[in-house]
């Protein structure tokens, strides 16, 4: 059951439902909108400092078989004992092999996408990467690693949003940080942040004829127009929605039609990811996009060859695969970026499936990558080389981000990763 | 507005009710308006505040005739009876008999469409006990260990209303220890949390880990990760009965790590069989532990987000006196000093802001797919939340900008005027006879506020509202029919999107 933990569940999907009650007439949404009034509120270009990247920063929830995902066939036996049911096939074996990266490592082949990203020099691979405290529990790792602090449990906001508050910019726009889903990610935490489910959505409702006053009476009610501003959590929210109104309105939601021949898959992730790209396209100043992806919690019959995994991975590389190509040139300034909270165990469990582990991989994708590599040391599967049965960490998960945050998005200070000292890798290149 | 985007038929049905445009704002500065917590000097006497606050906390929405009765008994006799729900006048009459409630669990999951049958009849009886029950608190306690025990649907409709009706309901007033033995029997946690897959030969951590982590000692509650392994062994063998689909718990001797086992510091001699597990599962019930986790998130829920030392310090030493009983310990968190100073500081989740919305306005819906779409995107369908911590508690995760716009959108949809609404639009409201006759612009607008919040309007708020219904008009301005019909349910749901709702 526990790989559907992390996950929301399929039949709540709100675009199945409304696909069935706009077929009993119930609701009625125009797929086009007609209306495009330029926006009631501008906000201050970005143009004025220097270029900096969009962060797509994408969480894979619920920890992700990484051995299941970068396969280190050249461990041989200490990789293939200790999974009988659940390793990838070295590559050159048949059906089902990974596909190699070279020096004794591989993608497991429903990463195909990212394979190419990866050979056309734009996706880099971090592995025996996370976050450096031992927990094994979901919600502590989740925690520390959005924090971006770890072991710590006095702090209360998240390393992208001490970048949002650090970063000297002057972009006011109400959709300069999104996180994508009706709760905001941990990582976003005290930075004004837009949880973003839906642009096609994202309107007032009500009597045809009342929503001018019915819009200026919310105004009223969670003093949106205060001066000075209000500093209630309901009201600073009133006016971050009432400014998304105007700012999405010029926007053709669900007419978007992506570039490239890029092919999204159909699923709540794609379908948050084209929104991302519709967003940058639309050149409205956002600057970070998280979005989740769960479904990673395979402690029984993961599925890993021909199985529950190996289709959900298909699906994620596919959608992030579709992204890039969507994008198209505009990945030049654009880096996404993927974790999860902790690897799972070396060796399966008795259900083929396997239990809450410690390092796992990264992958940074974008024109400022330098791709085509793998970056930190590898501790392999030797026995002694393990982190109580898992693999070890060996690259800080900071080092990435604050190489990320410094070279891609032209910020250095400290505040983001407090009490830490970052080495780059040589991941990112600098800005130009 | 853009005269462009008119309806081409001049009389409004739903279809342009729901209609969506980008309305331009008249953009007023208005000087007034209400405190962020929505506390205002609006009841009678502060006894009538106190009572409204103690309703609003114990229930999913203060009725007019709620606050009657409690002027007449007080408080401390209002939740005797509320921890009696079995004496509450029609509590067992409230909501219609299902017949499938009844039936049992193995027929249950042989029935056709089982689990669409099943989730229709979750989502039903949660909506319409916390609507309509009686027993407002008891079925407040029932949620809060169903996000505690949180066992999501998916793929486990059957288990899920097995597990509700058999363990959730009949214990959530008694022992704590009573409630965590049952559940860590029931086919729903076993299945969920994978217990019934853990072996000797290769044990499943999933259920020892949270089971510790989630359901009693807290992540900081003092174990190791060789206990998690050790509780692991321990349960080893506690799996489902799938062949006779009978009582759904099965021990198997034959998968049970018989060894010698020493779990949170217990020592476990070789061949205790089952009652590993049962001395492992008491221990954790009794751990000092978690008497402080379990009344902490009780205050959390039910006092403040962040609840006062002094409160959760006085609770379990209610815990401790009695055993793990809850009643008790809700006794003393709900006649404590730090409840009662707590006015307007726990946002209402959206299933709360939901409910409490049909609750107040007394609207049904006729089309059950209408009312799970609504859910969905207000984001917490019952028994919807995938990992096992259940959904989140504190404002901070509520309070974000896409919440807030689909409970001013939804206020508007469960408001729609009855007079303008027919069953075929999925939903009924008898809100205009709930309202009753109003012969002036203010007069409607104080009989909304009673019916939907018990208390007056501050003066400012008052007034803005006045003005929409009148387009600017004074109080005294005469409400004609055609007025009523084209300003109540915008009005209504006005109140309901507002922070006082949102706020208790």
């Amino acid at each position: 059951m526990s790989r559907s933990l992390f996950k929301v569940p399929s039949r709540f999907h709100s675009r199945y439902l409304r696909t069935r009650l706009e077929t009993q007439g119930i609701i009625n949404v125009p797929t086009i909108r007609t209306r495009k009034a330029a926006p009631r509120l501008a906000f201050a270009p970005v143009g004025s400092g220097p270029v900096r990247d969009v962060l797509v920063c994408v969480f894979q929830r619920g920890g992700m078989d990484g051995l299941s995902a970068f396969i280190p066939y050249g461990d041989g036996a200490n990789y293939y004992d200790a999974r009988p049911d659940i390793a990838v096939k070295a590559p050159g074996s048949g059906d089902g092999s990974a596909l190699d990266l070279s020096g004794g490592f591989g993608l497991h082949p429903s990463l195909a996408p990212f394979k190419a990203l990866y050979d056309a020099g734009q996706l880099a691979v971090i592995r025996a990467t996370g976050g450096v405290d031992p927990t094994r529990s979901h919600f502590d790792a989740m925690r520390y690693m959005e924090q971006g602090v770890p072991s710590d449990k006095t702090v209360s906001s998240g390393w992208i949003a001490r970048h949002l508050q650090s970063v000297a910019t002057q972009n006011t726009s109400p959709l300069r940080a999104v996180g994508f889903g009706s709760l905001v990610q941990a990582s976003l935490r005290g930075a004004s942040a837009l949880a973003l489910e839906s642009i096609a959505d994202f309107h007032l409702n009500g009597r045809y004829d009342e929503l001018a006053a019915l819009r200026s009476q919310l105004e009223s009610l969670y003093q949106v127009n205060a001066s000075p501003a209000s500093g209630g959590l309901l009201d600073q929210q009133a006016k971050l929605v009432l400014e998304t109104i105007d700012m999405l309105q010029t926007l053709e939601g669900t007419a978007y039609v992506p570039e490239n021949g890029a092919l999204y898959p159909d699923d709540d992730f794609a379908a948050q990811l084209k929104q991302a790209a519709q967003l940058i396209k639309a050149n409205v100043g956002l600057e970070i996009a998280c979005l989740d992806v769960g479904g990673w919690d395979t402690h029984e019959t993961q599925g890993t060859n021909g199985g529950y995994f190996s289709d959900h991975l298909a699906t994620f590389a596919n959608s992030i695969g579709a992204f890039c190509a969507d994008l198209g040139n505009a990945m030049s300034n654009v880096t996404v970026v993927t974790m999860s909270e902790f690897g799972r165990r070396v060796e399966q469990n008795g259900s083929a499936g396997t239990d809450h582990g410690h390092g796992n991989v990264m992958f940074a994708m974008g024109g400022g990558v330098n791709g085509g590599q793998m970056y930190g040391p590898w501790p392999t599967l030797a026995p002694e080389a393990l982190n109580d049965g898992d693999v070890d960490i060996r690259t800080d998960q900071r080092h990435v981000l604050a190489e990320l945050v410094s070279r891609r998005l032209v910020n250095s200070d400290a505040s983001v990763f407090p009490n830490f000292t970052a080495q780059p890798l040589g991941i990112f290149r600098p800005q130009t | 507005m853009n005269a462009t985007e008119s309806p081409a038929s001049p009389p409004f049905s739903r279809r342009e009710f729901i209609k969506s445009t980008g309305a331009f704002a008249l953009l007023l500065r208005l000087g007034t308006s209400v405190a962020p917590g929505g506390a205002s000097a609006a009841f009678a006497s502060p006894k009538d505040a106190a009572n409204y606050h103690f309703l609003n906390r114990i229930s999913w929405g203060v009725r007019p005739r709620d606050m009657g009765h409690i002027a007449q008994i007080g408080i401390s006799a209002y939740l005797e009876e509320q921890l009696t729900p079995g004496t509450l006048p029609g509590f067992k009459d409230f909501i219609a008999p299902t017949s499938i409630l009844r039936v049992p669990r193995a027929r249950l999951l042989r029935m056709k469409d089982a689990s669409e049958v099943a989730y229709k009849v979750l989502m039903r009886t949660f909506v319409g006990r916390a609507t309509s029950s009686p027993a407002q608190l008891y079925e407040r306690v029932v949620e809060f260990w169903s996000d505690h025990f949180n066992v999501a649907s998916e793929e486990l409709e059957v288990d899920v209303l097995d597990f509700q009706r058999a363990v959730i309901r009949p214990l959530a007033l008694g022992k704590f220890r009573d409630l965590l033995l049952a559940i860590a029997k029931h086919p729903a946690m076993l299945q969920y949390l994978d217990n019934y897959l853990n072996v000797a030969e290769h044990p499943n951590e999933n259920y020892a880990r949270e089971v510790m982590e989630l359901h009693t000692l807290g992540v900081d509650g003092g174990y190791t990760e060789r206990d998690v392994k050790e509780v692991a062994r321990a349960l080893t063998g506690w799996t489902t009965d799938y062949e006779f689909w009978g009582e759904g718990f099965h021990f198997d001797p034959e998968t049970h790590d018989d060894g010698a086992k020493s779990p949170l510091g217990l020592s476990l001699a070789p061949g205790g069989g089952m009652n590993d597990g049962i001395a492992v599962l008491i221990a954790l019930a009794n751990h000092p532990s978690t008497a402080r986790f379990i009344c902490r998130k009780l205050a959390a829920r039910f006092v403040s987000d962040i609840p006062a030392p002094s409160l959760v310090d006085r609770m379990v030493a209610t815990w401790t006196a009695n055993d793990g009983a809850i009643k008790p310990v809700l006794r003393t968190m709900f006649l404590s000093t730090e409840f009662a100073a707590s006015v307007g500081v726990k946002l209402r989740k959206p299933l709360d802001f939901f409910v409490g919305a049909l609750r107040m306005t007394g609207t049904k819906f006729s089309n059950f797919w209408y009312q799970d779409y609504l859910l969905s995107k207000l984001g917490q369908v019952p028994y919807g939340w995938g990992p096992p911590n259940g959904y989140p508690e504190p404002a901070t995760a509520w309070g974000n900008a896409n919440g807030l716009l689909e409970r001013w959108n939804t206020a508007q949809v469960v408001t729609d005027d009855a007079l303008t609404a027919g069953p075929a639009d999925g939903l009924n409201t008898p809100l205009n006879a709930r309202i009753g006759p109003a012969a002036t612009a203010g007069e409607l607008v104080d009989r909304c506020a009673r019916q939907l919040l018990s208390q007056k309007l501050d003066a400012g708020v008052r007034g803005e509202l006045i003005g929409f219904v009148t387009n600017g008009g004074p109080a005294t301005t005469r409400l004609t029919r055609d007025l009523r019909e084209e300003k109540l349910g915008t009005l209504c749901g006005l109140l309901l999107a507002s922070p006082l709702f949102q706020w208790r």
